[in-house]
């Protein structure tokens, strides 16, 4: 007997269905791994009800995926470009790869979310570290190329190795690439779901705007210098985009970049580092405060470096932080004793600002043991490039037909902090 | 955390640098063609900027190097309008744009050869013409054969015919931007 979708129940678009293909991938160990990485690392220290995970984002970015790729196909169907030169089988194709992307596309997360991201190795030859965009394509070809490859209902012959090159490891399929846009693209569904998540479960109004009208404004057009087929919003959906930029700026300024939850991501990060180091000694290896690269020469190799990688997640490092084992950063985190700021530039700063406090503040307090924050630095970076508008004859990049988002400046603040029991001595010095 | 921020100030000043030198140049330098420039860079010369490039329909595409352009434009090193007549962004240098520039002028010393070369080789070209050229760079690798290139090329941008593909990979070939390519006994 054929077996049914099932329907799990969310927070925030009420039902997620899911196929049995998509049920037989969440229940494989590797996924349900999500379960114990949160969302938003240790923000619950700020606001308490930031204990989602992973896991519950993972199905709602698929759900918001569908919604967007749907809307954008009835309008290629309608307007009919040139150039989208999709047959019926390839749209069929790509919605199941869009699903399937959406709902695998944070699969390599470290514990903590984009804190980890910190202790991610740098690849080699460059200077860019790893992320977990790198971590989820080796787990997905590693861990899920049986589950995906050889899944009975999966008509489409989509395989594992496809799937990572749609997320952005090299050459997508044939017509997949414009799909791209709704799993990696400045207006996509990973963005349109975080924000309404974690408005809700922190409980903040500022994260919410308006979905169901973004989606029902959103439409295809050529891209405004290069001509190609691009995902854009009907002039009219103008106010409903506005929307989303202005929450996107708002969760920024007042819940990623809070003062006091980048003093716990830099906390959390020396906690990684530390208990890495340890992990690494107590197998008598080379000790680093990495973890292993996701990929090797060695296919074997590669496996074990993320057999090792998935067993490292939130409760694991609480465990470690609640015995005392994680070092004087997880001590810090266990008693609420967090770094302080005692200097800070102004949200805009000019260069000579954010030049004055690397060069002149923080070398005042570095005995004490003052670091510096650079918001840029921050993981959910606020940026308002690349979202297109139509008006059904030419295509403009967003801020030239708002002037609400044009208004926004980029946010590029730095601070420097110190441990608390230096904080008054800190102040005094800076005086 | 302050080697972030170097990384920062080298970027910036990069960003600054490529609207400078292409204001001297007397040509046009829009958003499209800011991305494309910074991803060549990379790509064909090790310049290492950190930027991670992702392939759209509209060619190699990295957010950060969009959001970066912002800062940048917020801290005087460029400024960016919209030009009704052409159609397009014209990025042009800022008030701050020198003081950007000297706060990494090391780094930046060290790409002026590669920055020239590739002012000189692409600089003049539309918007199209270095999405094009850019797949091509984005998609070769050594030991591929032509025809499986211009193949490749054409699946993403099927608009560009064939022939035309196919003069562009001839053009980076010769220019030594890719290398390696095999000819297909087939053919």
């Amino acid at each position: 007997m054929p077996r049914r979708d099932k329907e799990v129940r969310c927070p925030i678009h009420g039902f997620v269905r899911l196929t049995p293909f998509e049920q037989d991938i969440i229940d494989h160990p590797p996924y349900q791994r999500l379960r114990r990485i949160r969302q938003l690392a240790l923000t619950e220290m700020v606001y308490p009800g930031a204990t989602h995970t992973r896991f519950e984002h993972s199905l709602g970015v698929m759900h918001v995926a569908s919604l967007m790729f749907d809307q954008v196909r009835s309008e290629i169907k309608r307007i009919g470009p040139a150039n989208a030169n999709f047959t019926s089988d390839d749209l069929d194709k790509a919605r199941v790869m869009v699903r399937l992307a959406a709902l695998l596309h944070d699969v390599g997360h470290a514990p903590f979310s984009h804190a980890g991201e910190e202790v991610m190795p740098t690849i080699r030859g460059q200077r860019r570290r790893h992320d977990h965009e790198d971590y989820s394509a080796a787990i997905i070809r590693q861990f899920f190329a049986d589950v995906i490859d050889n899944h009975p209902d999966n008509v489409h012959r989509i395989t594992a190795n496809e799937l990572c090159e749609f997320l952005g490891q090299g050459r997508p399929p044939k017509n997949m690439l414009f799909w791209r846009e709704l799993i990696k693209g400045q207006m996509d569904a990973d963005r349109a779901d975080y924000l309404l998540r974690d408005s809700h479960h922190i409980g903040v109004a500022y994260g919410r705007y308006d979905l169901h009208r973004l989606i029902a404004t959103l439409t295809v057009a050529p891209h405004p210098e290069t001509e190609e087929l691009s995902v854009a919003v009907e002039e009219g959906g103008i106010q409903t985009v506005e929307g989303l930029i202005i929450a996107r700026y708002m969760m920024f300024t007042q819940v990623y970049f809070h003062h006091t939850r980048r003093a716990y991501d830099h906390h959390i990060t020396e906690v990684l580092k530390f208990v890495l180091e340890q992990d690494y000694r107590s197998r008598g290896e080379q000790p680093s405060q990495t973890f292993l690269p996701p990929t090797a020469v060695d296919e074997n190799q590669s496996r074990s470096n993320l057999e090792r990688y998935l067993n490292w997640t939130d409760p694991v490092v609480w465990e470690m932080i609640d015995t005392g084992r994680a070092g004087p950063h997880g001590d810090l985190i266990r008693l609420r004793r967090h770094d302080r700021v005692v200097a800070r530039t102004s949200a805009t700063p000019t260069p000579k600002e954010v030049l004055s406090l690397q060069k002149d503040t923080l070398p005042m307090v570095a005995d004490l043991g003052g670091w510096l924050d650079l918001a840029d630095a921050a993981w959910y970076k606020f940026d308002k490039a690349g979202i297109f508008v139509t008006d059904g004859r030419k295509t403009y990049e967003l801020p030239d037909r708002s002037a609400v988002v044009k208004g926004l400046e980029p946010v590029f603040q730095a601070r420097v902090y110190v441990p608390l029991d230096r904080e008054e001595k800190a102040k005094t010095k800076l005086q | 955390m302050s080697g972030q921020h170097d990384a920062q100030l080298d970027r910036h000043a990069l960003i600054a640098q490529i609207v400078r030198r292409f204001e001297q140049a007397h040509l046009r330098l829009g958003k499209t063609a800011l991305q494309k420039i910074i991803f060549l860079l990379q790509r064909s010369f090790g310049v290492d900027a950190g930027y991670n490039y992702t392939l759209y329909t509209y060619g190699p595409f990295c957010a950060d190097v969009a959001r970066d352009l912002d800062v940048v434009a917020a801290f005087g090193g460029a400024q960016i309008s919209y030009d009704l007549g052409c159609g397009g962004y014209q990025i042009h240098p800022g008030p701050a744009n020198d003081e950007i520039r000297e706060r990494a002028s090391a780094f930046l010393k060290g790409l002026s050869d590669a920055l020239e070369r590739v002012t000189r080789d692409f600089g003049g070209l539309s918007a199209k013409d270095l999405e094009l050229r850019s797949t091509i760079v984005y998609l070769a690798k050594p030991g591929m054969f032509r025809k499986e290139l211009i193949e490749q090329v054409h699946d993403v941008k099927p608009h560009f015919a064939p022939a035309a593909i196919a003069a562009a990979v001839g053009e980076l070939e010769s220019k030594g931007y890719i290398d390696g390519l095999l000819e297909d006994a087939r053919n």
